[in-house]
């Protein structure tokens, strides 16, 4: 505890280096630990090796005993053509061999020994062999024949020649020294030496009941052999072994039964490993070998744990704290880390490169100097890895660093050669960006398809190697082509976003506004284009009604100051005429006043209601009435007035009522408006028609109601019109368009001289609109036809 | 001597008015603003008003208000503003009648002595009245000898007229289309379109009315027929 609060205590730079310290160390460790694991004898073993197991209950003990019994088979094979006893006599014969038709030559072992001395090779007491010079050419000692007897196969005997046992004499003279020598260290270890195996084999001849016996200890029997740690019992009668070793293989029985020198099966054999191990042989010498590894194994296994938790922990605190100092949240960047990435990517791949120089020159020669040469080649690797680590470390947390501090990506040469591009491609037109992005698409696609065929047909690396580069770069081709579809997905997504837009503003929704938060580039622009556009149209549009209020305001503001000196005039006209005035003069000037300040009068009314139908800043009061009815009303109130201008007022209209939806002041005076034209306008002592008819909708009202029942899925009714029109004689030409004559202050007559304000067609057809009618003028030479259509209500 | 207060801020048609009124008997006080409007009225026996609505100071609008927390004397409103809003308006505040500039000097003073009869006759209206005899405001039927008075004064109609006014005053406020009214007074079925009632409903309002496009007792209901208001 008091070290981890004198840790603490310490300054940041100081944890830093003791960190850093620590880690290395027991990364060193680390690789100790592996490498003493690596180097045990009895790698390969697993994780079992640390549970602490006997040398007998090891496979290495299984294997040893299994061999020993093969080679006290040898034994057993070859006592008779070897010899039993400790000296193998030289002047044995060991080999027959016919070179020729009659060229058979016998060898002793003497011989052979004498033969391959003389081709170079030497041979030790045990009758092992090391090969010390070599005859060039072909060796002249040698010769080929065939292969009579050998001492190997003492059974077998051939007469003459037989290709399946051709050989040279060196082959065979070889081969019968290995027999030898197998047979001559055997019979030393287990038999002349005194040994922790302990064995007993006996053959009985059921015919003669001789006995033979191979044995090293003749006082084993069925009962005492379980008294040593380990033993087998096989009695050749039958398959089955009493035995606590594990392993025993199932030829062993057929292998006792074929070295047995009677025929039948009266055999047995006991054999027994000393588990105390008394006497100094293979059997102690691997078991002290076996406790010595797995304390090493042990050992190695704990420093590699304990070496990489520490040198992780090391690691992890070392990752949090990297770019801290004390008393700052900011993360501190080194004079490295303030280069650009790329600079610093290039200083630590300089700064290797160098290192390695430096250990290759330096450090690698004087560990020559020092070390023996057997390990140099591992020294070498040792530094050169340590090396490597360390620059990998300096590279890690100068990224790191720039990681914390944000500035991998923005402070990069990459990042101003994307800004660049960026900046170069939003100014140009979407063929130009397209036809680059397309070539480079193809130029990186190509290049890659290009590196699989190269690497799949023209590098010779190991399978391995190659099948992982070859996936690599198909992991390579089909991200890349991945991330262009979803840039693509997203562009067009991106300009299925702005049709939308541009749909609804076409509409008129000009308060739509496409979300900008995930565009870039030139698409942005577009996008921000549009709802710049949205907003100009809004701006206009609520300009427009401003505007347009502002209108009406100031006409009706402007009328009403007009209407107070008006009223004076007129008064003081009609005053005047009380005055006995009898100058006719006088008199007319005094009825072109009056008749002037009356239109005057008109004028300022028409001129408020045309401002406000024309608006629509009127309160319709729709209610259901009868067009039949009203016209009645309207012709009986203008009755006189036609009779003034002797019109004769020709009505149409159908028994049945007309019930239309509609305001009954205004559209009174609509049709008022409609008779008052006719009687300043129409040609004196003509006839005026007025004809109320039904008819159906027209074409286009049924078509886009067809249109709406096959959405809705209902049947829409289409109501029948109510036509009103009211047709005259115009008493001067009218050469002007019909649609001027409901523009304001447009009259047929182009002089003006008859009354009126030139606002009455006007207003009517406002009116009529807002009242959801149609109004319509139509002129055929002087034949004046007006045409108001309501729908009649079902 | 009845009395009349004329309020308005120009002079000139304060003036016009003196003339017309002044020619008819009347005595004229005049005021230029709300405020001498109020002052006059508490120094002075008024009988009528006739009030601008535009004027300086206190308008039109809250002087009638003013007047109206403790009078019940006539006012007329004379005013440039002739939407019906604005009419609507000051005949809820309490005004009589609302006369839109430029007027007809005759309509004036036409509608200040229909004001000034009813509110003096209004207390003896009662006594006379008879089977026979059919009120509405000032438009008075007496069906024994088919005499028909407007303020008092005799109306000449034709006998058509007067069936057509008898029937319409007897159901006040039932509207009459025109094919009701030919099937009454005819007796006999409508015959094709026929604007024949509606000219003679038009000869009856300008022989009743002062003023003929906007009638107090014979209305138009547009698109549906006629009717005598409620008074």
């Amino acid at each position: 505890m008091n070290t981890l609060q004198n840790l603490s205590s310490l300054p940041m730079c100081a944890k830093k280096l003791t960190a850093s310290l620590l880690h290395l160390f027991f990364l060193v460790i680390t690789l100790f630990g592996i490498g003493t694991m690596y180097m045990n004898d009895n790698l390969g073993v697993g994780i079992v090796r640390i549970s602490d197991t006997a040398y007998e209950e090891t496979t290495g003990f299984n294997e040893q005993f299994n061999r020993d019994m093969s080679n006290i088979f040898r034994y057993i094979k070859y006592r008779d053509t070897f010899g039993s006893d400790d000296s193998v006599s030289l002047k044995k014969r060991m080999l027959s061999m016919m070179f020729g038709p009659s060229d058979t030559e016998n060898y002793t072992l003497e011989d052979l020994i004498h033969q391959l001395e003389s081709s170079g090779y030497k041979l030790n007491e045990d009758f092992s062999y090391v090969k010390t010079s070599t005859v060039p050419g072909i060796d002249p000692h040698d010769k080929s024949g065939y292969i009579l007897w050998t001492a190997i196969n003492p059974d077998e005997t051939s007469t003459g020649a037989s290709d399946s046992r051709r050989g040279t004499l060196n082959e065979t003279a070889l081969s019968i020294m290995d027999t030898l020598h197998v047979y001559y260290t055997t019979y030393h270890r287990l038999i002349a030496s005194p040994s922790n195996l302990h064995f007993r084999i006996v053959y009985s001849d059921p015919a003669s009941h001789e006995t033979e016996t191979y044995e090293n200890d003749a006082s084993l029997t069925e009962e005492n052999v379980k008294q040593y740690g380990k033993y087998a019992i096989l009695p050749g009668n039958s398959v089955f072994f009493d035995t606590n070793i594990p392993d025993i293989p199932l030829n062993t029985i057929p292998s006792l039964a074929a070295v047995n020198p009677y025929s039948g099966s009266n055999f047995y054999m006991i054999a027994a490993v000393d588990t105390t191990y008394p006497v100094r042989d293979i059997y102690s010498e691997q078991s002290s070998d076996y406790r010595a590894m797995q304390k090493y194994y042990i050992g190695g296994f704990v420093l590699m744990i304990l070496g990489s938790l520490v040198s992780l922990v090391t690691l992890i605190y070392l990752i949090m704290v990297s770019g801290h100092h004390d008393g700052t949240n900011e993360i501190f960047l080194h004079r490295i880390d303030q280069t650009k990435t790329e600079t610093g990517l290039l200083i630590s791949c300089v700064i290797a490169a160098l290192a390695y120089a430096f250990c290759r020159i330096v450090v690698c020669r004087i560990a020559h100097l020092t070390l023996p040469e057997e390990s140099w080649y591992m020294a070498d690797r040792s530094i050169l890895m340590a090396a490597g680590y360390l620059c990998l470390l300096f590279t890690f947390f100068s990224l790191l660093r720039r990681y914390k501090a944000r500035v991998i990506w923005t402070n990069s040469f990459l990042r101003i050669w994307h800004d660049r591009m960026a900046m170069a491609a939003v100014h140009r037109p979407f063929r130009v960006r397209l036809t680059a992005s397309f070539l480079f698409y193809l130029m990186i696609n190509a290049a890659m398809i290009l590196l699989f065929w190269f690497i799949r047909e023209r590098i010779l690396l190991p399978r391995s190697i190659t099948h992982a580069l070859l996936f690599t770069v198909f992991a390579a081709i089909a991200v890349f082509n991945l991330w262009v579809l979803g840039i693509l997905m997203r562009r067009y997504s991106e300009l299925d976003r702005i049709a939308d837009a541009v749909d609804r503003l076409a509409a008129g929704d000009s308060t739509y506004k496409i979300d900008t938060s995930t565009f870039d580039g030139r698409e942005l622009l577009l996008a921000e284009g549009i709802n710049n556009i949205g907003d100009g149209m809004e701006t206009a549009v609520r300009e427009k009604v401003k505007s347009e209020r502002l209108k009406a305001d100031l006409i009706t503001n402007v009328s009403h100051d007009i209407k107070t000196p008006l009223t004076s005039i007129i008064s003081y006209v009609d005053l005047i005429k009380r005055e006995n005035i009898t100058d006719p003069r006088i008199l007319g000037y005094l009825e072109i006043l009056t008749q002037k300040s009356q239109r005057l009068k008109t004028l300022t009314e028409d001129l408020v209601e045309a401002s406000k139908a024309s608006s629509g800043n009127i309160r319709m009061d729709m209610v259901e009435l009868d067009l039949v009815e009203l016209v009645m009303q309207a012709s009986g109130e203008f009755e006189d007035r036609f009779a003034q201008r002797h019109l004769t007022l020709v009505m149409n209209a159908p028994d049945e009522r007309m019930m239309i939806r509609a305001d009954g002041r205004s559209l009174w005076r609509v049709i008022e408006n409609l008779f008052t034209n006719v009687c300043k306008y129409a040609l004196d002592s003509s006839r005026v028609y007025v004809d109320l008819t039904r008819r159906p909708a027209d074409l286009a009202t049924l078509q886009a109601a067809a249109e709406a029942a096959t959405e809705q899925g209902s049947p829409v009714s289409v109501p029948d019109r109510a036509v009103f029109t009211i047709k005259n004689i115009s008493s001067s030409q009218l050469n002007i368009h019909p649609d001027e004559l409901t523009e304001r202050f447009v009259r047929g007559d182009v002089s003006r001289t008859t009354e009126g304000s030139g606002l009455g067609l006007s207003i009517a057809k406002s009116l009529t609109e807002l009242m959801h009618g149609d109004f319509r003028i139509v002129i055929d030479g002087d034949l004046f036809k007006a045409e108001v259509t309501f729908d009649i209500l079902p | 001597m009845q009395t009349i207060l004329v309020c308005d801020d120009d002079k000139q048609i304060v003036e016009a008015i003196e003339i017309y009124l002044s020619s008819e008997g009347y005595r004229i006080l005049k005021a230029y603003d709300g405020k001498e409007a109020l002052e006059v009225l508490k120094e002075s026996d008024v009988n009528l008003i006739i009030l601008d609505v535009m004027m300086p100071g206190l308008d039109g609008i809250r002087t009638t208000m003013k007047i109206r927390e403790n009078s019940s004397i006539p006012i007329i409103i004379l005013s440039a503003k002739s939407e019906d809003n604005d009419k609507i308006l000051g005949l809820n505040i309490g005004a009589d009648d609302y006369i839109t500039k430029p007027f007809n000097p005759l309509e004036l003073v036409a509608r200040v002595k229909s004001q000034l009869r009813r509110y003096t006759q209004l207390g003896n209206l009662d006594s006379q009245d008879d089977s026979h005899i059919f009120r509405c405001g000032g438009l008075v039927i007496n069906d024994d000898n088919k005499e028909v008075t407007v303020d008092e004064k005799p109306v000449k109609l034709t006998p058509i007229e007067y069936n057509i006014l008898l029937l319409l005053v007897r159901n006040t406020g039932k509207v009459f289309s025109i094919d009701e009214i030919y099937q009454k007074i005819w007796k006999e079925e409508p015959i094709d379109a026929d604007n024949t009632v509606a000219v003679h409903i038009r000869h009856i309002r300008e022989k009743i009315e002062i003023n003929p496009r906007e009638p107090r007792y014979l209305k138009v209901v547009w698109g549906v027929g006629y009717k005598i208001e409620k008074q």
